[in-house]
């Protein structure tokens, strides 16, 4: 039998996650990446750091948010006003998150105008507009657009043409398919904290059958990102079935003792220095564990 | 001995049950048959010829495995004994099966029935346990022929879990561990038969009548092992599974 998690489980979860992170925040640095090849990779695990503390910059009440705050500034001083990643972002926004890491360090308090003038040159050029996206990361692109105090249009019409909103057998999608429908989820949801009008109720009947059953697969599965990831969709969309109790069950034992969660490997390609431990390590877990504080800060259990 | 498709049974128990599956597959989809050259005449025999169709293949397992007291529940007692055997009926489901053909009482129920009040059971059991639940309610109901004997709530608990365990397999293309869970379920829950489930066992099945999956993994796992022979040690035992699990659904 699989102790259900206290409070006091949780919050030494999420203490341990964080600690993680702080132990390995050089690998989250861009600029001090031993491989120009990482560089994209890593700029985008910086982003997604940012989008936790996002999260937890605005999360409920209750939620240990000094800690982000911390992590927040450190990202801020540490990473985002480096020149030189600043100058990589803004060279490259079709495959660094540019926009969104950009928005997340706004969200968490930070603002930096020249950049923010530069952006906004890459906007009114119409390049970033005009970079070819399926649905759900033009979601991504309009949620970053309002978090970082851009204009906007409304996401239903691209909701409507998403993977999601097209209601697919669950059997039949692949892991990506499904990372894209969570995706879909948290940016037309901004991570649980808005309940989309353009929600139908054929869309709630098939978050309420599909992601349940999602959940469970992945959970036998042992692929704790996309555990994560849709415990967190689950929340967001109002739906509490018996298996997001036990999926926080199974998630609560499953961290290993350095704090991390293991990430899937299947499909990920060789590395080019397979001696670098330290860097596998963080390469194939680093997602995983900020997955899982997402998921502690937006779905935590009751 | 039997030989099907150039490979001999086993034992006759093994070779029983194989032609128990094509005698249903012969009633069901004379296709799935094609690729078996050498039908002998026991086959006919065990299908009947009387030429009226079977009602499904579990009054006909009743009939011909339960009777034969000593010789079938003795060979499957010594198939539960034995790990390896890939086959192998666990050894409550070897128990029950002997006792209902000596007219015994039913044995205690299979220990993984306690687990199922754990809320983690259903995704955290590993394949083999699961494999052997499906051949043990298989057992306790006597093939679908008489209700299961826990109570009701746990009956749709199990029911539940069998669903989606069967979601799971449909997402790993995993026909071999479908079939059992597919026919355990219809076995717990007589008369329910879903149309989707039918039609996903029969996609399987190929031009030349045989059931596959994963064909793919499996001409590179042949490659590494060429011991391996893929008409006796995939396509036979799938093909039995699968017409077997149609024949149970129809």
């Amino acid at each position: 039998m699989t102790p259900r998690p206290t409070a006091g489980d949780i919050r030494r979860i999420e203490a341990a996650s964080l600690e993680w992170v702080d132990q390995n925040f050089g690998h989250f640095k861009p600029q001090l990446s031993a491989d120009a090849k990482r560089v994209g990779f890593v700029t985008k695990a910086a982003a997604e750091l940012a989008v936790v503390c996002a999260v937890a910059s605005t999360a409920a009440p209750g939620t240990s948010g000094a800690p982000y705050r911390r992590l927040a500034r450190r990202i801020w001083e540490e990473i985002f006003r480096d020149d030189a990643v600043q100058d990589h972002m803004l060279a490259s926004p079709a495959e660094v998150p540019s926009l969104g890491f950009y928005g997340s360090m706004r969200q968490c308090g930070f603002d930096d105008l020249r950049y923010r003038d530069e952006l906004l040159q890459l906007l009114a050029s119409g390049y970033l507009a005009a970079i070819e996206r399926p649905p759900s990361s033009e979601l991504d692109f309009l949620y970053s657009l309002r978090v970082a105090g851009f204009d906007a249009s409304a996401p239903d019409t691209v909701y409507r043409r998403s993977m999601l909103a097209h209601h697919p057998s669950p059997s039949t999608l692949t892991t990506e398919d499904v990372y894209t429908m969570t995706h879909a989820i948290f940016f037309t949801t901004d991570f649980g904290r808005c309940t989309p009008a353009f929600f139908s109720s054929a869309d709630r009947e098939y978050f309420a059958s599909a992601l349940p059953l999602l959940t469970g697969y992945y959970l036998r599965i042992k692929d704790w990102d996309l555990t994560a990831e849709l415990l967190i969709a689950l929340s967001a969309t109002g739906v509490r079935p018996p298996v997001f109790s036990v999926g926080w069950e199974i998630l609560s034992q499953a961290q290993n003792t350095d704090g991390s969660y293991s990430g899937p490997t299947e499909g990920r390609p060789a590395d080019q220095t397979p001696s670098d431990l330290e860097w596998i390590a963080f390469r194939n877990d680093y997602h995983t564990t900020l997955a899982v504080l997402l998921a502690l800060l937006t779905a935590a259990p009751a | 001995m039997i030989d099907l498709a150039g490979q001999p049974a086993r034992n006759a128990d093994d070779a029983r049950l194989v032609l128990l599956g094509l005698a249903c597959a012969l009633r069901f989809e004379a296709r799935a048959l094609v690729h078996i050259e050498r039908i002998t005449s026991e086959l006919v025999d065990l299908s009947g010829t009387d030429g009226g169709p079977e009602p499904s293949l579990i009054p006909l397992i009743a009939r011909r495995l339960l009777p034969a007291t000593s010789s079938a529940s003795n060979a499957l007692l010594k198939l539960a004994s034995d790990p390896g055997n890939a086959s192998s009926v666990s050894a409550w489901a070897a128990r029950q099966l002997q006792r209902n053909s000596a007219g015994d009482s039913l044995p205690s129920l299979p220990a993984w029935v306690q687990l199922l009040s754990d809320d983690t059971f259903a995704y955290t059991a590993p394949p083999e346990l699961i494999r052997r639940i499906a051949t043990d309610v298989g057992a306790m109901t006597l093939f679908g022929t008489r209700p299961a004997p826990p109570a009701p709530a746990l009956t749709k608990h199990l029911a539940a879990v069998l669903r989606f365990w069967l979601f799971c397999c449909q997402k790993d293309d995993d026909l071999d561990l479908y079939c059992p869970l597919q026919r355990a379920l219809t076995f717990l829950v007589p008369g329910q038969m879903s149309d989707d489930s039918v039609a996903w066992v029969l996609r399987h099945q190929r031009p030349d009548g045989r059931f596959s999956a994963q064909e793919l993994s499996l001409a590179i796992y042949r490659r590494g092992q060429p011991g391996f022979d893929l008409a006796g040690d995939a396509y036979l035992p799938l093909t039995v599974a699968s017409v077997w699990t149609l024949a149970s659904m129809s």
